[in-house]
This record gives C-alpha cells, sequence and structure tokens, in this order.
C-alpha cells in the first residue's frame, strides 16, 4: 500500500520570500543612500583638505619670506616651489615690490582628486628706498626743535653719501651748539616718513613696555640674544651687529649709557644721557631729550631738545640699520589680501 | 463522529485567520515605518544638498572678497562683485588692458566689470568694453575699457555683478538684472544673511517649513560662510 504526499499549496512560504524581498529593497535603497552620502563626504572632505593645503602653503611662504634671497627676481619673472607633496606654489614679480603668491594643491578621494587654488598679493619693502625717504636730516623735528648745545651735522659721515640738512623743523630756536649740513639748518615741515605707516606692531623685531636702563649686546654660548636691554652692537663683527634689529618702544623711555644699533622708535618721549651710542634711525613720537648721547645716523621726532651730545648723519650706518629682520619679510597688501585664482 | 480527511475545524479555521491578521497587522506596520523612514531619509538628503550647496557656492564666492566687493550684505539680499577670473597684467595702455588670463569663463562684455589693482594699493574699476585675443606672451587676453584708467595695473580681476537672495523659500542668484534663478528647493520658511565675525563673513540663516519636510529636521541652522580677507565694513 502506498501513502500519496500531502498537498501543500499554503502561502506561507510565499509570504515569507515577499517580506524578505521588500526588506532587500528598502535595505538595498537606504545602503544606496548611505553611500551616496559616504561619497560626497569625502568629497567634501578632499575639497576642505585640497583648499586648506593651497591656503597653508601661501601662509608659509609668506611667513617665511626673505627679500634679500628673492630680490634676484626680476618684474614678469616667476619661481616654483614643492613645499609639500600634492602642493606646488608660484612666486611671480608683478612689480618692483608686488608679488603674487599662487599655491596649487590636490587631494585625491577614492579614484578621484580634489584640486584647490589659493592666491595672494604681497608687497615687500625697498629698504634703501625706505631709508631715503625716511630721512630728511640728521635731525628732523616736527613741529619744535630747540638746540642749546652739541654737534648737530648733515655731512654724511660715510665719505660715499650725500649731504642732508643737519636739522629740519617747523620752529628752530637755537642758543648754542654747532649746525652743519646742505643747509646748516631748514625751518620747515618735514615730510612724514613712510616707516612709520608700517605695521610696526606686528613687525618688530623686539617690542618693549618702555622704562629706564642701559642696553648692551647680550651674548649667550657665542650668540646675540636680543632683549629688553640689548638692541644690537656697534661693532659689525660683533654677534650682535650682524643685523641690527627694529625696536618698538611702547612707552616712555629712559636711557643712561650704553648702545644700540637699527632702528628705535620710541612711541612716547625718549631722554637718551650718559655716554649713550646708537648707530642707525631712532624715531621718538613724542619729545626727545638729548644730553650727552651720541647718534650716528638720524634722529626724528615730534619736538626735540639738544642739550649736549652729537647727532651726525652716517648713510652707510643707516643703509645697514635698513638691513633689520623686520624689514626684510612680506606684507599684506592693502585691504585686499587674497585675490580669487582659478 | 467521523471527520474528513483534510477537513479543518471551526477552531483551527480561526486560529489561523488570526494568526494571518497579525501578520498583516505587523507586515503593514513594518511597510508604513519603513515608508516613514524613507520619506525622513530624503528629507535629510535634500536638508543637506541644499546647506552644502550654500556652502559650496557662497564659500568659493566669498572666499577672497573684500568688504568692497559686498556691495550691499545682510538680510533678504546679499549683493556682491562676483569673481569669474584674473590674472596678473602684461601690458596696459589707458583705455586696454592685456593680462594672462584664467578664469572659469571668458570675461562677457555685455555684464562683466574690472577691478584693475596697482602696486601701490589703489584701484579702479572699468566696465569691460571688448574682449580680444592674446597679447601676452604666455597668451591672455586683452580687455577693452569703458574709460581710460590712469594707474599702473598690476593685477586685475573680472567680475559680474550678482546678487543672491534669501526670498520664496529658497536661496536665489541674481545676475545683473536677470531673473532670480533658485539655487536651492524652496522649502525654507524663513531665511536672512547677516554679518558674521572673525573668519565667518556671512551667516545665513535657514529655518525649514513645517510642511515641507519630517516634522523631527524641522530645527533651524545657522551656516557660517568664511571670509578671509577684511570683513565687511
Amino acid at each position: 500500500m502506498s501513502h500519496a504526499a500531502p498537498l501543500r499549496d499554503g502561502f506561507a512560504l510565499m509570504l515569507a520570500m515577499l517580506i524578505v524581498m521588500a526588506v532587500a529593497v528598502l535595505s538595498a535603497g537606504m545602503l544606496a543612500v548611505a553611500g551616496q552620502e559616504a561619497r560626497i563626504a569625502a568629497a567634501a572632505e578632499a575639497a576642505t583638505h585640497a583648499r586648506a593645503d593651497a591656503d597653508a602653503a601661501v601662509r608659509r611662504i609668506v611667513a617665511d619670506w626673505s627679500t634679500r634671497r628673492d630680490a634676484a627676481l626680476e618684474i614678469g619673472a616667476a619661481s616654483e616651489r614643492i613645499p609639500a607633496p600634492d602642493v606646488s606654489v608660484r612666486i611671480e614679480r608683478l612689480d618692483t615690490a608686488l608679488l603674487l603668491v599662487t599655491a596649487r594643491a590636490r587631494s585625491p578621494f577614492g579614484a578621484d582628486t580634489a584640486r584647490a587654488s589659493a592666491g595672494a598679493l604681497v608687497r615687500v619693502l625697498r629698504p634703501g628706498l625706505l631709508a631715503r625717504k625716511s630721512v630728511s636730516a640728521a635731525l628732523t623735528a616736527g613741529s619744535r626743535a630747540d638746540i642749546e648745545g652739541g654737534v648737530v651735522s648733515g655731512f654724511d659721515a660715510c665719505a660715499a653719501g650725500p649731504s642732508l640738512p643737519g636739522l629740519l623743523a617747523p620752529i628752530i630756536a637755537w642758543s648754542s651748539g654747532a649746525l652743519e649740513g646742505v643747509p646748516a639748518a631748514e625751518e620747515a615741515a618735514p615730510p612724514p616718513a613712510p616707516l612709520e605707516a608700517l605695521p610696526l606692531m606686528d613687525i618688530a623685531d623686539l617690542l618693549l613696555p618702555g622704562g629706564a636702563g642701559t642696553p648692551r649686546p647680550l651674548i649667550q654660548r657665542g650668540e646675540c640674544v636680543l632683549g629688553t636691554w640689548s638692541w644690537g652692537s656697534l661693532r659689525a663683527d660683533h654677534p650682535c651687529g650682524t643685523l641690527p634689529p627694529l625696536v618698538l618702544v611702547r612707552g616712555d623711555l629712559t636711557i643712561t649709557g650704553g648702545q644700540g644699533a637699527g632702528i628705535l622708535i620710541v612711541d612716547g618721549d625718549l631722554v637718551a644721557g650718559g655716554d649713550f651710542t646708537f648707530h642707525g634711525l631712532i624715531i621718538v613720537r613724542g619729545r626727545a631729550l638729548l644730553d650727552g648721547a651720541t647718534v650716528l645716523g638720524a634722529l626724528r621726532a615730534d619736538r626735540v631738545q639738544l642739550r649736549t651730545g652729537t647727532i651726525r648723519f652716517d648713510s652707510c650706518l643707516l643703509a645697514a640699520a635698513f638691513r633689520a629682520p623686520a624689514l626684510d619679510g612680506a606684507f599684506r597688501f592693502p585691504d585686499r589680501w587674497w585675490v580669487p585664482t582659478f | 463522529m467521523t471527520r474528513r480527511a483534510g477537513a479543518v475545524s471551526v477552531s483551527e479555521l480561526v486560529l489561523v485567520f488570526w494568526v494571518f491578521a497579525l501578520i498583516l497587522i505587523a507586515l503593514a506596520e513594518f511597510v508604513a515605518g519603513q515608508g516613514r523612514l524613507a520619506r525622513r531619509q530624503r528629507d535629510l538628503v535634500r536638508l543637506r544638498e541644499a546647506h552644502r550647496t550654500i556652502e559650496i557656492i557662497l564659500g568659493n564666492e566669498l572666499r577672497d572678497l573684500t568688504g568692497g566687493d559686498i556691495i550691499r550684505g545682510g538680510g533678504e539680499a546679499l549683493a556682491i562683485r562676483a569673481p569669474r577670473g584674473s590674472g596678473p597684467v602684461c601690458a596696459a595702455d589707458g583705455s586696454s588692458v592685456s593680462l594672462r588670463y584664467s578664469g572659469s569663463r571668458r570675461p562677457a562684455p555685455e555684464k562683466d566689470s574690472v577691478l584693475l589693482l596697482a602696486a601701490g594699493g589703489a584701484t579702479e574699476i572699468r566696465a569691460v568694453a571688448a574682449v580680444s585675443g592674446a597679447a601676452c606672451a604666455q597668451g591672455g587676453l586683452t580687455l577693452s575699457l569703458d574709460h581710460a584708467v590712469a594707474l599702473r595695473t598690476r593685477f586685475a580681476v573680472v567680475f559680474e555683478p550678482g546678487s543672491y537672495h534669501a526670498s520664496g523659500g529658497a536661496i536665489r542668484y541674481r545676475l545683473g538684472r536677470a531673473g532670480r534663478q533658485p539655487l536651492t528647493e524652496a522649502f525654507f520658511a524663513r531665511t536672512a544673511f547677516a554679518p558674521g565675525s572673525g573668519a565667518a563673513g556671512l551667516l545665513v540663516h535657514l529655518e525649514p517649513h513645517p510642511d515641507s519636510l519630517s516634522h523631527r529636521i524641522h530645527s533651524p541652522a545657522t551656516l557660517p560662510i568664511p571670509s578671509r580677507n577684511p570683513p565687511p565694513r
């Protein structure tokens, strides 16, 4: 006797399969959306990386800028650098003091590559021109000069250079002392010094609060250390004499003896006495009182009182002072620093 | 009482009926849930896409602009000089400049202007009157200007006057006096531009409309659009 297999024609299996298929379709849809989002996120991340790399390359080039190093680049010429893999930088001189820095970066993601570029216009200084325009006489006063003694000379102590006026000020009160130069003294309002238009707070080699003391070159382990009272040396072969600093003093300054070199800018009053000797340019935004100090280079102040001491124009020491590291860097183009590049 | 082979009892039938009813209810709930999830996911994708579009387009437009390039910023409109190309100037004769041009498109005399930059920082803006072929040693083109310029131009930026609008539930772009073209879907109840601070040059406020998206993603968003040059004055 044989038994026939029972008939199994229910739809439970079909229903289960339909549910599984529906779940599979929905899951596949979700996976597709998630995958697409992941690809978009990867592309956005790569684009952000490329853009950040390009920006960073421009900033790094500008931060490490040395005008002396790139002085050979002629107008219209360009140099290329590769500061990092996948990043290239092009530096093009557009004018004597204007350069265009363009960085291009790429960031691979999957089989594709994101690309970005960044460009910035940077200005550089011409120290020789800046020195000539910032120094109008051996001693320049913006409002008044009182000469009670001492020596002011516009004859170039460095024989090669031309002579300047000894004293230039709108009001000159002379009672004693020697004035020399071409002419010895001139009563006129001095032109503004372009050096003062620079962002000195940002670029100064040394930023000081003011006070009273005696500056002297400080050497540690054979190297010059710039500090509150260490502003360079009078000797060019001294470790502190190779690159005289640009020092900005934000307050009143009283100096008794000692020495310094470079560019000293006092955002207040200056009293310099004793046997203080300075090589370079001193700019005082308030009143300068000199009693026994010697300045070889030039001095400029709003009001000047010279009791004793010497202020003598020296083009060579001024040229050395304008080699300050602070003036060797790059500056932002006014108002428009980044420019669109494509 | 005997039962025929293959027959089912009433109690078995009721039980099967209830089991099927439960399965159908669960299935309906599952499908509805999946539908809600799919709608929410779709809305999130749309919202993210709108945010991305705004961030990418406005980010690229505003990235290198200065305060002077933003003619009107804030509220419902943002009128800017939208850069479309730039290049170092290799020659200039007063009424025309030749530059080594690179850009997203070729300058168009009917709508473009050019910002001319001198080495000292001075700038002038002129309308582009005509565009002609290569002039510089490394290619480029010459732009004829509507008025002569006395600057010693060293760099030039070609731009079109454009404005972004937060209106009609979407962010839109208007080229010159043309119509406003939507950049995003129109599902925002409130949109506005506001000046940012620090690195964020501009803030874009976006508030989705309650009827346009799933109720759980209605929270308003503020997108910071960075700008690297000085902020708008």
